[in-house]
């Protein structure tokens, strides 16, 4: 028998064949007219969350491309501003040699003199040098005009010092990597100033240190940290770092064994987050030698004067300025002492400048290579995004034009088979 | 000896039965485009006239009365009915949740570049560049603007998803927007329906008393039947008479002629009143606005008088088992409420992030009153509350702090920081520690950063980055909105091929009908023509004695 198919359910089936190729005719319209294979986020989860995340990755690498550029054209002002100052230097420090051959008259020498005040200035208007409205030497301090001269001809540095870790300024460019992208003044270019110095006996210096309390480890070192993140512990009598732990309402020593002492054995100490005891110590009125050791001797004896003291190629121009003041002042064996010992300066300030432009120029290549980097990787995901949803009209078209008949196949047979019944043959 | 009368009468009946048959087969064909009418068929049989027949042959003859209607049936498959009802109705709530998860899919794509995840990188380029330029007002504005950006997507997404509830059931707590809600016209549709099989009930109770079916109104039964699946899975007993008691979970909507129980729907707020009760923790979210129920269903008779009260689990299918679980939490797969809560913690934990790094210990912001001094004097957060949205912050009153927005409100940005303070130098106004570097503390764990909020792992977000945790919900939405469509795709094949099997089964065809006619008209005409030659036989018997 077979099985009864009434008009009404053969026109359905015809409609809802016609739909369903009409759907498809039409998806496959819009993804062509639109140019995208993804419509909505539904039509395929995996492809559109790897569109997201590789539409954003390229984001990224965008933002790293702009920063690798603006760095490496601050970089290249950097280096200019260091390659002129190198090259005043090298002026300088032939003149220096010239004046040390103790040949030049009084003029020659005061010409010279003029000649390094001059350089001197344009050494801290190199110091002073702006990028984009901020003072580049002038470590963290941007706003800060870093290089000032005072009525006395001496030149003080007002950036952030090199020996602070703070004065760095870093882009980023890649996921996590920075790259610094400053120095500060008081390394390229030195400084002369004049300050308070307390000597020993032998001449060599201290500093004062003012009374006051701070914590140190066992072994007499300061605690750098926070006091904040100190952490209460208890010491057992073998002097062990013991700690309590709450939920179990037991102590443990930090290799995690149980303390099963006495607890009225324990003291109370604190420790760092290394688990190291640290105590409040009382420190003195103290002198420390440079190195750090303590000046042990009579504090009578030591004395305080103020002093000159010199850094860099600004420290030199300055010595050798003065230098060349003291000859024609008359003071020919200390003038000429003192400018002798501004050629090692130079020498220093030098090599110093050079080290940071070489060492700004691997900064740079770095960027560069950084930089090409991004480009090929951009590609590679720009065209993985266009892979996820771009159509590929050669196939689209095909399937489109594949469609397109299966949908007007529906429709002839649908036209053609509709009217058909016994009615046509009925007279 | 048989009469000649006898087979006039005969010819005389089978001439009225044929005309019978053919009025039932136009019938058919009057009504072969009506949707639910059943294909109806005239079962003939012999009449047969009662007597003792023995060995009379005569009387034998005598006992063949012509034919009769038996009775007319309609072809109908009780069984495929049900379960057709059945899948009806799963297919109704299918088809709902695909419409909210296809709204939903709207509303996170991002696959035009314009969405939470463009504004994100929009941000994150602004920090990156703050970080660059931490002392420059116009790195620092353009920041400020991108979190602005960032909070107005975020608001505009919260007041879609909001939107997107209360199309369906409600905001919760107003009487007019649930009056606006699909939900309320559904309901008011399906009381409708449940009047109308009510009537159909009367009719049938009042109609089919013997043992013919009364098959008009049982084909109108089953529309209406159908038409209920749609909105609510339905259970139903028939009795004898063709009336069927309907179902509801276990309550009982109509009986008989009586509509025992109408749904009436209520605001979650309204209901909480009326019962002088708190919300369920449950149903809200933190700021005690309804989540999971927005509108409670309740089961009144004809005079309103509450029969059965929150009935919102037993309603488990049709259009309104979709609607009323859309915004379910517990529900499973994504729907509109959980997608606002993954919303709403992105933006908590977008606020919280930078809000801690912007007011914490040893931050410096640049001194308003001198733009080259660092300062620590005036902290402020970077995000806070639309003036009356809260307490708490969530995607919906996000926004950036005011004081930002004021002359000079740029420099609050706490672009500088200083591991211990002991390096401090109020100068430094272009130390970028607290934007860019993942500075290192001195126990090696590292300090927080903007830029380092960008991977940070957090706890709230199920150990995920901010992006990583969008990028997932994208994909729950995407994944939610796929399933729903294959589940509707899947489930709509089932319906459409019980639907035509349905119509196969039941309704006309017009060969069929082309071929009874044929054959009814020719009964019809050979039983003319057997009536007039009898006549002429009776003519001719009469003619006899002439």
């Amino acid at each position: 028998m077979v099985e009864r198919i009434s008009t009404a359910s053969r026109y359905a089936q015809l409609v809802s064949d016609m739909k369903i190729n009409q759907y498809n005719f039409n998806k496959l319209t819009a993804q062509l007219s639109s140019g995208r294979k993804l419509t909505s986020i539904s039509d395929d989860p995996i492809a559109s969350v790897n569109y997201v995340n590789t539409a954003r990755q390229l984001g990224k690498i965008e933002t790293y491309e702009q920063n690798v550029n603006s760095a490496t054209s601050e970089l290249s002002a950097l280096d200019d501003f260091m390659e002129l100052a190198r090259g005043y230097l090298q002026t300088a420090w032939d003149k220096a040699v010239q004046a040390n051959n103790q040949t030049y008259n009084g003029n020659s020498l005061r010409a010279m003199k003029t000649e390094i005040d001059e350089i001197v200035k344009t050494m801290v208007d190199l110091g002073n040098s702006e990028y984009d409205d901020n003072y580049i030497f002038a470590g963290a301090n941007t706003k800060q005009i870093p290089y000032e001269i005072d009525e006395n001809g001496y030149v003080y540095y007002k950036g952030t010092t090199y020996d602070n870790p703070d004065y760095i300024r870093q882009t980023e460019v890649a996921d996590g990597v920075f790259e610094v992208v400053n120095v500060t003044g008081d390394k390229v270019f030195g400084y002369f100033i004049s300050e308070e110095v307390t000597r020993d006996a032998n001449g060599d210096e201290v500093k004062f240190e003012a009374a006051h309390d701070e914590y140190q480890y066992d072994d007499g070192t300061k605690y750098t940290g926070k006091v904040s993140k100190l952490i209460n512990a208890y010491e057992d009598t073998n002097g062990d770092v013991v700690k309590y732990n709450s939920d179990e309402d037991k102590y443990y020593y930090v290799d995690g064994t149980e303390y099963i002492g006495e607890v009225a054995d324990l003291t109370d100490i604190q420790i760092d987050s290394l688990n190291r005891k640290v105590s409040l110590v009382s420190v003195p009125d103290t002198y420390y030698y440079l190195d750090g050791t303590k000046y042990t001797g009579d504090v009578a004896e030591l004395t305080t004067e103020a002093e000159d003291k010199a850094e860099g190629v600004i420290g030199a121009l300055k010595l050798l300025s003065n230098s060349i003041q003291m000859v024609l002042d008359g003071d020919t064996v200390n003038g000429y002492v003192q400018m002798n010992a501004t050629l090692d300066m130079f020498a220093d300030a030098h090599n110093n400048i050079l080290n940071e432009q070489t060492k700004f120029g691997g900064v740079y290549n770095r960027m560069e290579m950084s930089s090409s980097t991004l480009e090929t990787t951009g590609e590679n995901l720009t065209t993985y995004i266009s892979d996820l949803n771009s159509v590929d009209y050669t196939t689209a078209i095909t399937e489109w034009m594949n469609a397109q008949y299966a949908y007007q196949a529906s429709m002839q047979v649908a036209a053609s088979s509709m009217n058909m019944s016994l009615l046509n043959y009925l007279s | 000896m048989v009469s000649l009368f006898n087979s006039l009468n005969i010819a005389s009946n089978a001439l009225s039965v044929n005309q019978s048959a053919i009025s039932v087969v136009s019938h058919n064909v009057a009504n072969m485009n009506t949707e639910g009418y059943s294909k109806q068929r005239v079962n003939l049989a012999t009449r047969n006239i009662a007597g003792t027949i023995g060995d009379n042959v005569d009387a034998q003859v005598r006992s063949n009365g012509g034919v009769k209607i038996a009775n007319v049936i309609r072809y109908n498959n009780e069984y495929l009915n049900n379960y057709y009802r059945t899948q009806l109705s799963e297919l109704n709530k299918y088809e709902q949740q695909l419409g909210d998860l296809g709204d939903l899919a709207d509303i996170f794509n991002d696959l035009e570049g314009e969405g939470i995840d463009a504004a994100l990188s929009n941000f994150y380029d602004a920090v990156n560049n703050l970080n660059e330029y931490p002392a420059s007002s116009t790195a620092r504005t353009n920041f400020i603007e991108s979190a602005k950006t960032l909070t107005s997507i975020l608001n505009a997404k919260s007041i879609q998803l909001d939107r997107l509830n209360s199309k369906a059931l409600g905001d919760g707590s107003d009487e007019v927007s649930l009056k606006n809600s699909a939900i309320y016209t559904q309901i008011s549709s399906l009381n409708d329906k449940l009047a109308e099989l009510a009537e159909v009930n009367k009719a049938l109770k009042t109609t089919q008393t013997g043992t013919l079916t009364a098959n008009n109104l049982l084909d109108r039964r089953d529309l209406i039947l159908n038409e209920i699946a749609e909105y609510v899975d339905i259970k139903t007993k028939e009795a004898p008479n063709g009336s069927v008691t309907l179902y509801a979970g276990d309550i009982a909507l109509v009986k008989g002629a009586v509509v025992t129980g109408q749904l009436d729907i209520q605001t979650a707020k309204q209901y909480c009143v009326d019962h002088n009760m708190k919300y369920p923790e449950d149903w809200v979210d933190d700021e005690g606005k309804p989540r999971s129920e927005l509108a409670v269903v309740n089961i009144v008779d004809k005079d309103g008088n509450v029969i059965s009260e929150f009935v919102n689990s037993q309603i488990t299918g049709g259009a309104l088992g979709g609607l009323l679980h859309s915004a379910d939490l517990n529900g499973d797969g994504m729907n509109p409420g959980k997608a606002r809560e993954a919303l709403d913690l992105i933006a908590s934990e977008i606020a919280n992030m930078f809000n801690t790094l912007n007011t914490r210990e040893d931050a410096y912001h640049i001194d308003p009153n001198d733009t080259t001094k660092l300062s620590d004097s005036h902290k402020v957060d970077i995000f806070s509350i639309v003036d009356g949205g809260g307490t708490t912050i969530n995607a919906g009153n996000i926004t950036v702090n005011s004081e930002l927005l004021t002359d000079g409100g740029c420099w609050l940005i706490a672009a500088a920081y200083f591991r211990d303070g002991e390096n401090f130098d109020e100068n430094a106004v272009g130390n970028a520690q607290n934007v860019g570097n993942s500075f290192i503390d001195i126990d090696g764990s590292p300090i927080g950063s903007f830029l380092g909020t960008r991977s940070e792992r957090r706890e709230n977000l199920d150990g995920q980055s901010l992006e990583d945790f969008y990028t997932g919900l994208v994909g729950k939405v995407a994944a939610g909105g796929n399933n729903a469509q294959n589940l509707v795709n899947t489930q709509r094949d089932i319906v459409d091929s019980l639907y035509n099997q349905i119509k196969s089964n039941n309704s006309v065809d017009l060969n069929e009908e082309l071929v009874d006619l044929v054959k009814y008209q020719t009964a019809f005409q050979a039983s003319a023509q057997v009536f007039n030659i009898v006549n002429n036989c009776l003519d001719s018997l009469m003619s006899l004695g002439r």
